[in-house]
């Protein structure tokens, strides 16, 4: 009997291999669809007494538990505002007024779980397009890709990924690399303005996560280029409790500039390396560390005169997202108005616009396929805005182009043209954070301007 | 041992039931889980949990061949890692086709054993775990540290991705999900039944001695260091293999996802669930802790921090009242179910030792 | 260089005098009741989570903070022995070796306890600022921080305390002879489980003492303590187990060649090499450089 069940389920098992490998062929992956490369498309007319959905499911895997829970949280102000006024002004009208509805779980921020939530958002919950968010974006999207669900990406994702043959995957956001060329930008800006021979020295300082190994990999070698000197390249485990070690190093190669990629250890580092006395003639820039709430536990002097390379958005135009966003995000975090938040804002902009062009299917997943094609022939401008606005004073305003950029249209492979207005680098002084570069960032009180400090003072002078 | 005399035959037997419970059982689960696959074709999501229970039944009864000789490993996430970035590595990076490249994973993963094993030939009980959880953590931060090993990109904390072949079975990748499953099985069946010859070998004689008191199996002249160290090989090997399949499962691999502490903490939880010196105490673990942890995870997805305080609770809870795990009162409730439905007139002992095995 | 060297050594000096008052926690509970505490960085930072609490909430600081942490580290380490590991002994089949079993209880119970931490404080990182001592001493070109020497300090009085309490005292002796043999001692008349559980609840609170004197200027996240409680291990490891002396050594040893590691390296090869170290040492030499006990 033993012999005999063992014969039969090797039997069925093998069987079940050769069988389902080579026959099954899966559904066909969509090639490159045919886009109208002329005409905008037309707005599919609305059928009366065609089936509308009540609610249209966007999902958005969030880290709500973890060290950059607050990162989440604003994200999730922003839905709430993006939805109250999508659904407000009547949701997608030609989908017979199909309300968003959007759906959070939350990734603990562990990749692992990324991934299985976002299978369970498109394989259970039927979202129609996920909005991957800031840490995992590349797990998640690449999970949206296999299971072809829409997946609209606001983070880095490695260029390979990003690929004619990634169709359901678009990037509205740059490739780290670019960020370097918004400080190599700065600096020289600043040097004229201030009359000085910027940095030639840079020190590289960058933690173990993702986003942090693969954009610093871009650094040095471009910073090479420019004729600057890398001294020093120093990874860092994410958490380190002290960061001592690396302080002395920079204490014995005196980069005359620091570029680091850190997050949660800010408090840390900061008051290390204040305590350590290290001066930096010019300074350091963090490239991740936007978080206002790191700073908020720190004594003032540990974050005076530190650059922070941000995405532009939060300040343009900033007057609108006050009575927007800002003020709300304020209110129900604590805390300024971040990038992440008007991200997701965006997003659900962007998605609702896209939808109005979509063609709808009970078919969920060639309703995702039609999507996905509207999605991508998005093409917008200030003058060619969907669904404009207008601020409190007047200025007016288009939600789907928040980031700055004042045209926003996609490339074949899904990413984003056009990067006007994308960073911003600014300075924290006396407490504030004032926008020091692009120059149309800066607001318009012209003593701020005259707040730019470069190079900084020692600490024995400060 | 009968003969197998045709299907009549065994109709025949399965009416006298002169066949034991446990393998009817067997036979009967067996035949359920073929059909999963195709009666939950539109629900790629379950078939995804049993998937991901086979993958776990399997790294905890590979982890419990350590197990079998006594010994308890606490860092053999790194063997699954080294299986899984090795396949990995190669296909991605020089184009090997997984079906070859297990077997470096495999070769790579014993090699590690052998780093570990041999120089813990002499430790016992805790201080061999300790090692073990030692070198599990060296493997995780040198992999997260290194960004290139001579020409190979290893990439550091960032994740790694297989790059995408669609259906193409010559180097292991399926659109669908049925032959992965049907791969796991026969893997989870694979070992489970070679679980069960080893402990029934002479080697797995040697073990049970060893396990016992190995001060008296040496006494009798059994070398505890040698047979532990294969136990210890065999375990490391095949859970490199379980780590390529792993790998090749997911598509994309991180250091925190094979090679993390937790990974290390999740075998070992599973193996002592479900009874970590048995044969098939590993197996029924993975079916319960699995499916307990994604239930969790969904219901409690408000309190994310509850998931692994009830792992803990429940690994404490099983320290402290049954440490032994569920194999032992689930053998004892077969054997109490042959007794009194299966063969309610037959004296029990003969047929049972072999389908009970040992404890 | 050497400039950078000199100032690595001394960081490394500061930073081998908080493993060495965490190991000394632990070398008690590992030499003298022969268990593995896998909890003990999480109790650690639940006891500093709690003298953050009272500096957060009540103003109080740390330092002074200590006279309340340190009492409630002892019931806290008494408690867990007497409910926790006290019923694994009555099972233990082997009376001399030590029980693997709660090894894992232990890990279990880390489990638990970080991750209540992390539901019930959040994953937000604490921070204390502001509190005594701030500030550092300047010798020459070295920058030492006021708050790191204290620690340094703290772990010599604390070695220097325990030591003295252990050979000088008659409540010592009965802790080491039951640490030598446990049942000799029971045999004596000494209440075995009762010493077991003092010495668990002293643990905990020279672990306290030590968490109290890094909160100034140390960070708080749910799981900060297992990087601390693994070094812990590597000191009484190397340290040997029972030697009081040898966890200071032993620490002091561990943080310079850790910082010096990272001065040649980086911090994460020096934390391999740290591991490593404790690998070759169980397994060449278990008893440590000091030990008194054998393996």
């Amino acid at each position: 009997m033993k012999k005999f069940v063992i014969l039969l389920f090797s039997v069925v098992i093998v069987a079940g291999l050769i069988f389902t490998g080579c026959a099954g062929e899966g559904p066909a992956v969509p090639t490159k669809p045919e886009e109208p490369t002329t005409a905008p498309p037309t707005v599919p007319p609305e059928v009366p007494g065609a089936e509308y959905p009540q609610e249209i499911l966007i999902g958005i895997p969030m880290h709500i538990t973890g060290p950059l829970g607050m990162v989440s949280k604003g994200q999730i102000v922003a839905a709430d505002v993006a939805l109250e006024e999508i659904n407000g002004a009547g949701g997608i009208k030609n989908m017979g007024g199909a309300k968003l509805r959007v759906l959070t779980p939350d990734t603990q921020l562990v990749p692992d779980i990324a991934v299985s939530e976002t299978e369970r958002l498109i394989t259970q919950e039927g979202v129609v397009v996920i909005i991957p968010t800031y840490m995992h974006g590349e797990e998640v999207a690449f999970t949206a890709q296999r299971f072809k669900c829409p997946a609209t990406q606001y983070q880095t994702i490695m260029p390979p990924t990003m690929s004619e043959e990634d169709w359901y995957v678009s990037r509205v956001f740059n490739d780290e690399d670019e960020d370097f060329f918004d400080n190599q930008a700065a600096y020289t800006l600043w040097n004229q303005e201030k009359g000085v021979d910027g940095p030639h020295s840079i020190a590289f300082l960058y933690g173990s996560n993702t986003w942090a190994t693969e954009a610093s990999a871009w650094g040095p070698p471009m910073f090479s280029d420019w004729g600057y000197d890398v001294v020093l390249e120093m990874p860092y485990m994410d958490g380190q409790a002290t960061f001592m070690p690396e302080i002395a190093k920079l204490k014995a190669a005196k980069p005359d500039h620091l570029i680091l990629f850190m997050q949660a250890e800010h408090p840390v580092f900061n008051r290390e390396l204040m305590e350590q006395q290290v001066d930096l003639p010019y300074g350091m820039i963090t490239q991740g560390g936007e978080n206002s709430e790191y700073y908020a536990i720190l004594p003032p002097e540990a974050y005076e005169y530190q650059f922070i390379h941000e995405d532009g958005d939060i300040w343009f135009p900033y007057r609108c997202y006050g009575d927007k966003l800002a003020q709300r995000h304020l209110d129900e975090t604590g805390l300024p108005l971040a990038t992440y938040a008007t991200n997701i804002y965006q997003g659900l902009w962007l998605i609702a616009q896209a939808l109005e062009r979509t063609e709808y299917s009970a078919d969920i997943q060639t309703f995702r396929d039609n999507f996905q094609r509207a999605y991508l022939a998005t093409d917008i401008s200030l003058d060619n805005c969907p669904d404009p606005q207008t601020c409190a004073d007047g200025t007016p305003w288009c939600p789907q182009l928040v980031r700055g950029s004042p045209t926003l249209s996609f490339m074949p492979s899904g990413h984003v043209t056009g990067r006007e207005g994308h960073a911003c680098l600014s300075q924290w002084r006396n407490g504030r954070r004032v926008p020091m570069w692009p120059e149309h960032m800066r607001p318009p009180e012209a003593e701020w301007q005259d707040l730019l400090v470069w190079p900084i003072p020692k600490w024995s002078e400060r | 041992m009968k003969q197998n005399r045709g299907i009549e035959a065994l109709g025949e037997r399965l009416r006298t039931r002169q066949i034991p419970l446990g393998w009817v059982i067997i036979a009967v689960v067996l035949i359920l889980l073929i059909i999963v696959p195709f009666a939950w074709k539109d629900n790629s999501y379950y078939v995804h949990i049993v998937i991901t229970i086979f993958i776990w039944g399997y790294m905890a009864t590979a982890w419990g061949l350590v197990g079998q000789s006594g010994q308890l490993s606490f860092g053999h996430a790194a063997f699954m890692g080294i299986g899984a970035y090795t396949t990995g590595i190669l296909y991605s990076q020089f184009g090997v086709t997984p079906w070859l490249g297990v077997f470096v994973a495999i070769g790579l993963a014993t090699l590690g054993g052998v780093i570990i094993g041999i120089p813990t030939l002499r430790l016992r009980g805790v201080y061999f775990a300790l090692a073990t959880f030692a070198f599990g953590f060296i493997i995780l931060m040198i992999v997260k540290n290194a960004t290139y090993i001579g020409p190979v990109y290893i990439g550091g904390g960032a994740f790694l991705t297989l790059p995408r072949a669609g259906q193409a079975p010559a180097v292991f990748q399926f659109e669908s999900k049925t032959p992965y499953y049907f791969m796991a099985l026969a893997m989870l069946a694979g070992i489970v039944y070679l679980s069960h010859w080893f402990n029934r070998s002479r080697m797995g004689f040697y073990w049970t001695a060893i396990r016992g008191d190995q001060d008296a199996a040496e006494s009798l002249g059994i070398d505890a260091a040698k047979y532990r160290l294969r136990a210890f090989l065999i375990s490391c090997a095949l859970t490199g293999l379980g780590g390529a399949f792993f790998m090749q499962y997911f598509r994309f691999f991180s250091p925190q996802k094979v090679l993390d502490v937790s990974q290390s903490i999740q075998i070992a939880l599973i193996g002592i669930v479900g009874g970590w010196q048995s044969v098939f105490g590993p197996m029924i673990g993975g079916f319960i802790i699995v499916p307990v942890a994604e239930l969790l995870r969904l219901n409690l997805g408000a309190f994310p921090a509850m998931s692994p305080i009830i792992y803990g609770i429940i690994l404490m809870l099983f320290i402290l009242f049954m440490p032994n795990g569920v194999n032992e009162p689930f053998m004892r409730g077969l054997n109490w179910l042959e007794r009194k439905y299966w063969r309610p007139s037959q004296n029990a002992n003969n047929e049972n030792n072999e389908k009970v095995g040992r404890q | 260089m050497s400039e950078a060297l000199v100032a690595a050594v001394v960081t490394g000096i500061l930073l081998g005098g908080l493993y060495a008052v965490i190991a000394l926690g632990l070398n008690l509970i590992f030499g003298i009741i022969r268990v593995i505490n896998f909890a003990h960085g999480s109790i650690m930072i639940i006891l500093m989570y709690l003298g953050f609490f009272l500096w957060y909430l009540l103003g109080i600081d740390p330092y002074v903070g200590m006279l309340i942490v340190v009492p409630v580290a002892f019931g806290f380490g008494y408690g867990i022995q007497h409910v926790l590991i006290r019923p694994m002994f009555k099972r233990e089949k082997s009376y001399v070796v030590e029980p693997l079993g709660v090894l894992l209880l232990m890990a279990g119970f880390d489990l638990v306890i970080s991750n209540s931490a992390l539901w019930a404080f959040q994953a937000r990182v604490w921070y204390v600022y502001g509190s005594a001592f701030m500030g550092s001493v300047s010798l020459g070109f070295l920058h030492l921080t006021k708050q790191r020497l204290i620690v340094v300090l703290v772990a010599v009085l604390l070695t220097a305390g325990v030591y003295w309490l252990l050979n000088h005292t008659s409540l010592g002796n009965r802790i080491r002879a039951v640490g030598q043999n446990r049942e000799a001692a029971a045999i004596c008349g000494i209440n075995v489980h009762h010493i077991y559980a003092l010495t668990f609840g002293l643990g905990c609170a020279v672990t306290a003492v030590g968490g109290c004197a890094a909160l100034p200027f140390m960070p708080i996240t749910p799981f900060a303590g297992m990087g601390l409680a693994l070094r812990a291990f590597v000191v009484v490891i190397l340290g040997g187990l029972g030697s009081v002396r040898g966890a200071l050594l032993a620490g002091i040893i561990i943080g310079v060649v850790e910082t010096v590691g990272a001065h040649f390296t980086n911090s994460s090869i020096a934390a391999i090499i740290v591991f490593a170290i404790f690998l070759i040492i169980i397994v060449s030499r278990p008893k440590g450089l000091l030990g008194t006990i054998e393996v």
